[in-house]
């Protein structure tokens, strides 16, 4: 044990999150030697889910993903235009989620059960949150700035320890 | 399927967590005047006096004023959102008062020193941005003032840590201190949970 108190540490908590923020520096590190498979993979698909499920609420809303490229998509929800970046698609969470989740002590398999349960979760959610800023765009405008930099943000990020909090106890369940 | 058994401790984190970001956005304003007079003063003590950059705090806002160019810029406030990630994720674990004030307090006090060289750097990046975006006849006139007191050596290095440290670093931090020190209480938690529905199947 490391520390004292409430503040000790042991070491195997000390190993999962070095190996956690290990795996989180090298997903970045490829994330941002190689934008364009998670524009492709993810903003892409992403972006256009949100946009169909915009107009599904019959909300306004025209997709121009003519700069993806250059790493945002052009969402235009009542003729007013908002930029669609990696940040407004949480994709924190995925490569938390996915580091998490590999640093955990757990078996091969259930590390994969636990991604292929997470992430396609987290991509509805990065789906849904586009979506939610894009009725706050119709109703309220003025909330834009508050749901993308705080709510939504949070409301992710909790979403994505809720994931993995459930995959631990179905980890120790089996 | 989803496990009801194994969903209700994740679940009541969530609840929790949502609540405890709500009550803190709240009071956000109270928040952000007496934290920004904690980074405030630190911050312009490391800038020093040579290179004129003055970070000003009125209320809850915070400005950078370079006095030698006549420039201000207002600071976005969500330097400190990931204070608020972590207040909240400590106050919605589950574990006694005192874990959550002494671990509270070390992230508080990480996170501190992350901003307030956060805010070192930004002094550095936000004038090099601005130079970039204004039209030549401009930047050449500005460029020999800002490089005296702004070293542009320095401009690449800044501008990559600051990028990367809003994009990666901001959140990463926030929940790798949390997760050190949860980890514990989450294993034991998802434990207790796991044996009751083994029990229960």
């Amino acid at each position: 044990m490391i520390g004292f108190g409430s503040l000790a540490i042991d070491r195997a908590s000390l190993r999962f999150v070095a190996l956690f923020a290990l795996g989180l520096a090298c997903l970045g590190s490829v994330f941002e030697a190689a934008p364009t498979v998670f524009q492709q993979l993810y903003m892409l698909p992403v972006s256009h889910l949100s946009t169909a499920l915009l107009q599904a609420v019959t909300v306004d809303a025209i997709l121009d993903t003519s700069h993806l490229g250059d790493g945002f998509c052009e969402l235009a929800v009542s003729r007013i235009l908002y930029r669609i970046t990696f940040d407004c698609t949480g994709i924190f969470a995925v490569l938390a989620f996915t580091s998490l989740t590999l640093a955990y002590p757990a078996t091969w398999q259930h590390k994969a059960s636990g991604l292929a349960l997470g992430l396609p979760a987290i991509f509805a959610f990065s789906v849904l949150r586009i979506a939610v800023l894009g009725v706050v765009a119709t109703i309220e405008p003025d909330w834009i700035e508050i749901f993308h930099v705080y709510v939504m943000e949070l409301a992710t990020l909790g979403f994505m320890l809720f994931t993995w909090t459930y995959w631990l106890g179905q980890v120790r369940h089996a | 399927m989803l496990d009801r058994d194994l969903l209700r401790e994740p679940l009541i984190f969530l609840v929790r967590f949502a609540l405890v970001a709500g009550v803190l956005y709240l009071l956000r304003s109270s928040i952000s005047s007496i934290y920004l007079s904690m980074v405030t003063t630190p911050a312009n003590w490391l800038i020093g006096e040579e290179p004129g950059a003055v970070y000003v705090q009125q209320g809850h806002e915070l400005s950078l004023v370079y006095r030698h160019f006549g420039l201000r810029f207002a600071v976005h406030d969500i330097i400190y959102q990931n204070l608020l990630v972590a207040l909240a994720l400590f106050a919605a674990t589950r574990a006694n008062l005192m874990w959550k004030l002494q671990w509270g307090g070390v992230a508080v006090a990480t996170l501190w020193a992350s901003h307030v060289a956060s805010l070192f750097l930004g002094s550095h990046v936000i004038v090099w941005d601005f130079l970039w975006s204004v039209p030549d006849d401009v930047r050449k006139e500005l460029l020999p003032k800002v490089a005296e007191r702004f070293p542009m050596e320095r401009d690449w290095l800044f501008s990559r840590l600051f990028g990367l440290w809003h994009t990666w670093g901001r959140q990463s931090l926030a929940l790798v201190i949390w997760t050190l020190a949860a980890m514990p209480l989450i294993q034991r938690m998802s434990g207790a949970k796991a044996q009751q529905a083994t029990r229960a199947t």
